[in-house]
């Protein structure tokens, strides 16, 4: 500067003038980077008063400018070091890259997932990340630069070190200049690979749940505070015949004959965390009832709140049903007695038994002397009455662990567990006395007598076998009528006989 | 004349032709707390009403750049209809000048040597 005023100051004629040799060093001055040089002015109406006043203005505009510019660079310094506080320190990947995809920045994220140091990844194409070329991310990238929409996108990728797959959500926003020019670009990468694998597991856990719902034969239900059901079976489906969408966000309560007894249902439910066993009929749409046992729990939510109640309704006249058929198959329909099949798995049952417990299993062979005669003499319809009249008889002088059976015809078989023969044998005699005393009534005012014979066996002692036993028996029930019948007969005599 | 108002650095006051008048003192170095208490003298007489503005600078010495902008800005064009400003001296033409520069387009401004004419322009924004 001094340098410049000196050899402005030597040159001819300005050296005559000290305003003018002032203006010129205010001049220079400026132009030395002194913003606050400022002119005299004289107030002289001079021209040059006129100089130095625009000099002194322009100087403070100058001034001002700069220290303007200074604050703006300051201001967009600091700016730049948040952002890239902001980004180095992201929990995302974050990386930038111009027009030619040559990557200008670079996060530690995406050091972490790329193994590439950022010195080593600024200043590089996009093209020669592994990552981004095999995940096609450069290619959404130009895709972008070239003026598509990018959305968000989900990517797998195999990370170098790794056993499974990494997840990843894709964000990218294009960066512009200040006339809205296409500059480059900036890629956000989420590692999202956790909330993924929880996705996952989650879904698993639900599909499995859904499963167990969907296993259950009877109706299952899961129904809010308020009465509202939230989730259904497809057994629910089917037991009331109303679809899923609509089942679900309806009163249960509607579903049942009784209404406030089945809300009464959930309410105990509510109130002691269990209902067990609770008789309710259901209604299906088409107007059949259902016998249900309604069994109801509560359950939570993670912070141990009642969430709802989870209610299973068992449809027990399917039970019902079973049980009279097993019970039809069991059973002599005229006499209601224990048929011939039952009688021959009691009997089985009930070796099998003494074998284990070494106790003596008596059987008597039973059967209606003169049957045909009877039959013969008032017909058939006396003679079922006489069977079932009988079969009472039998059943009333029987102890509770016996079992009476109709074997067929006019003979009944007696099973007696845990008896000897001479046990049977009174048992026996107590029966044919009973049956002789009976008068039976027929019809018509008329009553009929009738006796029975009766043969008795005892296993093991007179069989190794039930077959062994009832061919004991019914050897005994033979020699019985052989000797005139109306009597008992244990095997042995028979034998002897 | 109308009422007259008076700030450090001029006297403001509403001629009987609408015109505003706002006359600088000799010498006077305007700073930006002289420019706000001539704008609130000039309220006083104006009473609301955007008026034309008669300025005369020619003994005006100086204008500090606060000044300058605060003249220049939005508050005070809304506060008037149009501004003749008056120079004489080479200062006050340099200082007219700059303003034109700053302030337009907020307001039509023109700069004149003759008072008469500047009148003569102003009546055209008078009410």
């Amino acid at each position: 500067m001094a340098k410049g005023l000196c050899r402005v100051s030597g040159m001819p004629g300005n050296g005559d003038d000290p305003r003018l040799a002032e203006l010129l060093e205010v001049i220079f001055k400026y132009a030395a980077g002194d913003l606050k040089a400022r002119g005299t002015l004289f107030d002289d109406n001079s021209a040059l008063d006129g100089v130095v006043a625009g000099i002194n203005i322009l100087g403070e505009e100058l001034e001002a400018f700069a220290a303007e510019n200074r604050q703006a660079n300051d201001s967009l310094r600091e700016t730049l070091e948040y952002a890239q506080t902001l980004i180095k320190s992201s929990p995302d990947g974050i990386l930038a890259v111009d027009r030619d995809l040559r990557i200008t920045e670079w996060n530690l994220l995406m050091e972490r997932m790329c193994g590439s140091p950022r010195e080593h990844a600024i200043g590089r194409f996009l093209d020669d990340v592994p990552f981004m070329q095999e995940t096609g991310e450069t290619a959404r990238i130009r895709a972008g630069l070239d003026g598509n929409g990018i959305e968000s996108k989900e990517i797998a990728y195999r990370l170098p070190g790794t056993a499974k797959d990494s997840f990843f959500e894709s964000r990218m926003a294009p960066l512009r200049g200040r006339k809205g020019e296409m500059q480059g670009a900036v890629l956000r990468l989420r590692d999202i690979t956790e909330r993924r694998y929880a996705e996952d597991r989650l879904r698993q856990a639900s599909l499995y749940a859904r499963s167990l719902i969907e296993a259950s034969l009877d109706p299952l239900v899961t129904i809010s505070l308020d009465g509202k059901i939230m989730d259904v079976n497809e057994a629910a489906v089917r037991g009331t015949g109303v679809p899923r969408v609509l089942l679900v966000g309806s009163d249960l309560s509607e579903y049942f004959t009784d209404p406030e007894k089945a809300q009464a249902g959930y309410r105990e439910a509510f109130t002691s965390g269990t209902v067990r066993n609770y008789p309710l009929t259901m209604r299906h749409v088409s107007g059949t009832l259902t016998e249900v046992l309604y069994n109801a729990s509560v359950y939570h939510t993670e912070e141990g709140e009642v969430a709802g109640v989870l209610v299973v309704a068992r449809d027990i006249a399917e039970r019902k049903r079973a049980e009279i058929a097993e019970e039809l198959a069991t059973r002599d329909s005229l006499t209601e007695l224990y048929n011939h099949r039952a009688f021959y798995t009691f009997l089985k049952d009930e070796t099998d038994r003494t074998r284990r417990f070494d106790r003596p299993v008596s059987l008597l062979m039973l059967d209606i002397d003169h049957f045909k005669r009877v039959n013969d003499t008032h017909g058939h319809q006396a003679g079922d009455i006489i069977l079932k009249g009988l079969s009472h008889l039998l059943v009333q002088q029987a102890r509770a662990i016996d079992r009476v059976c109709r074997y067929g015809g006019e003979e009944f078989t007696v099973i007696l567990p845990e008896t000897d023969t001479d046990m049977a044998l009174q048992i026996a005699e107590r029966l044919r006395v009973e049956a002789e005393c009976h008068r039976f009534d027929i019809g018509n005012g008329k009553c009929v007598n009738i006796t029975v014979s009766i043969g008795v066996a005892t296993y093991p002692q007179q069989a190794d076998s039930p077959e062994g036993a009832v061919k004991a028996a019914d050897t005994a029930l033979y020699a019985a009528k052989q000797a005139g019948r109306n009597r008992v007969l244990r095997y042995e005599t028979a034998m002897s006989m | 004349m109308g009422t007259e108002q008076t700030s450090r650095v001029a006297k403001v006051w509403l001629g009987e032709d609408g015109i505003a008048r706002v006359i600088h003192v000799p010498g006077a170095e305007v700073t930006l707390a002289d420019a706000q208490e001539t704008m609130v003298a000039y309220k006083k007489v104006n009473e609301g009403k955007r008026l034309p503005l008669f300025i005369d600078t020619k003994t005006m010495k100086s204008l500090s750049r606060d000044a300058r902008h605060f003249y220049a800005g939005e508050e005070a064009a809304e506060c008037a209809s149009a501004a003749a400003i008056i120079v004489g001296t080479p200062v006050s033409k340099v200082l007219g000048n700059f303003y034109l520069g700053l302030s337009n387009p907020h307001l039509p401004t023109r700069l004149f040597s003759d008072e008469d004419e500047a009148l003569a322009w102003l009546k055209g924004f008078a009410a």
